[in-house]
């Protein structure tokens, strides 16, 4: 009894904390977009987001800038805000109080990537030509279909998940089983942007939270991380492995799943990280941007291609 | 978001119609620039035998489309105020390689991108948003190039599927400044360039 109260305090405890941690990231994200001390205050107080006083005061910026780019020299003069300096000052924030711990996570993982995945990648490319590795690719692609249907129906983008609809389909018959991607030569199909659970969240109005780099799988925000448990359940693979338990299946169906999908993520991994000034920084703010451009093209609305690095 | 303005929001459509004409015809000369140097580079890659080659052939094309001072400055941010000039000129010649590595470590010799140009659009005068779609080893990538009028139209800025890399840098930059000013962000440069190669 007392066992099942401690687990549940416990519990309580640790979502208590999450909570806490969320919503004072919350509270204060323009700490972390303000980070020269000289221009602290003009940071806080220049209009950010897409209202119209933002873009009147872009436009302003912009053109002071192009005034103040020959007269460099007058640099004392009254600089509280900004001569075209500071545009790039709010673009790829997120909260990331537990940084240290971060950074020994992404340091293992970076360890791990470069001794274990990185050649494990290149044996695979090596062993599987293009062709078969593209079949593979599309055939557990074309399995995500539920994770992507649902989240289309939960953002109510109920033509998406039309079109899903008919992807599936059609690949599945006309692709045999999903290997050939036949959607891709119908217009109507093809260039249907990819959806995740993390974005449905997005959609709902949730923040993205804080920054948390999780061992093997990556840096996600904690928006992403309760959005990649979604993905998880809504998985035919993992339903597969409560069909058929066992660890000979388990293999049989991960193997290939992750195998596939290494390839773009080390790519994209290297190509955040490679020539950077701190591969952690860059990493940061290269999720940061990229999932908040894959959150704004669903609420464009404007159905685009659908394109492998948009991953969670 | 300041820079990120939707195509319908850009200035071109809300300006008096003998600005739009002029307008246009800016975003038409960058468009013209960008492609020239596009098709270039795109030349370069199929022809190249091996990495080295294509660094060493398609440098030139690149010193003269991407405006590196402009990106140096903006990725430092308003810390520039306070490096000396001979710290400022270092510190672009550090970026400007930096740069150029990792624009050239995307290419593999003998392989190129096909690149199809979307409408283009200013959100300012004197700018311009060029949105692209590269298909390249058999994947697409959305890259929207912004293009400043300093003379002549030069790229200060590739977003690659939303990653600017002139705010990847700044975010490292900003950390660096703020734990030791411009010599340390001269010093993180100087390591970055020496490590790599």
């Amino acid at each position: 009894m007392s066992i099942i109260l401690a687990g549940r305090l416990s519990r309580s405890a640790f979502i208590l904390a999450m909570g806490a941690v969320l919503l004072r990231a919350d509270a204060s994200p323009a700490k972390f977009s303000a980070t020269e001390s000289n221009v602290v205050a003009a940071s806080v107080t220049t209009p950010t987001g897409n209202t119209p006083e933002a873009r009147a005061s872009v436009t302003v910026r912009k053109k002071r800038d192009s005034e103040t780019d020959a007269a460099s020299s007058r640099k004392k003069a009254s600089a509280p805000a900004d001569d075209g300096f500071d545009e790039y000052a709010s673009t790829a924030s997120i909260a990331d109080p537990i940084q240290p711990v971060n950074r020994k996570v992404f340091w293992f993982n970076h360890q791990l990537y470069r001794y274990i995945l990185k050649p494990v990648s290149r044996a695979y490319d090596t062993v599987l030509p293009q062709p078969v590795r593209t079949g593979i690719y599309n055939v557990f692609d074309n399995l995500e279909y539920p994770d992507r249907l649902v989240n289309n129906l939960l953002q109510a983008r109920f033509d998406r998940a039309g079109q899903e609809t008919g992807k599936f389909v059609v690949n599945t018959v006309a692709g045999v089983g999903g290997i050939f991607k036949v959607s891709d030569r119908i217009p109507a199909l093809s260039g249907v942007p990819r959806t995740d659970t993390g974005l449905t969240f997005a959609q709902w109005g949730i923040q993205p939270g804080v920054y948390i780099v999780w061992p093997v799988i990556g840096p996600k925000s904690l928006r992403d991380t309760v959005g990649f448990a979604g993905d998880y359940a809504l998985s035919p693979l993992t339903w597969s492995f409560y069909v058929f338990p066992g660890a000979a299946w388990t293999v049989a169906f991960t193997a290939p799943d992750s195998t596939r999908t290494l390839n773009g993520r080390m790519s994209a991994y290297d190509a955040a990280t490679e020539h950077s000034i701190d591969p952690y920084l860059a990493l940061r703010s290269s999720y940061i941007q990229n999932r908040q451009q894959a959150a704004k093209r669903k609420e464009a609305g404007k159905g685009r291609k659908e394109t492998p690095s948009a991953e969670r | 978001m300041n820079l990120r303005i939707p195509a319908a929001l850009c200035l071109l459509s809300l300006l008096p119609p003998h600005q739009t004409l002029r307008a246009a015809a800016a975003t038409e000369a960058a468009e013209q620039r960008l492609k020239h140097s596009v098709d270039q580079v795109v030349l370069i890659a199929k022809q190249s035998r091996d990495r080295a080659g294509l660094m060493v052939a398609v440098e030139p094309v690149l010193q003269k489309i991407l405006n590196f001072g402009t990106m140096t400055r903006r990725a430092v941010g308003p810390g520039w105020r306070e490096f000396t000039p001979d710290q400022q000129n270092e510190a672009v010649r550090l970026f400007t390689i930096l740069i150029l590595r990792t624009y050239t470590a995307k290419f593999t010799p003998g392989e190129y991108p096909s690149v199809q140009y979307k409408p283009s659009c200013s959100p300012s005068l004197g700018r311009v948003e060029i949105p692209t779609t590269a298909l390249y080893k058999g994947s697409r990538y959305d890259v929207v190039y912004r293009m400043d009028e300093t003379g002549g139209w030069q790229i200060t800025d590739v977003v690659i599927e939303g990653v600017s890399l002139v705010a990847n840098y700044r975010t490292q930059f900003d950390a660096e400044f703020k734990q030791g000013g411009a010599e340390a962000v001269l010093k993180a440069l100087r390591r970055s360039v020496a490590d790599a190669k």
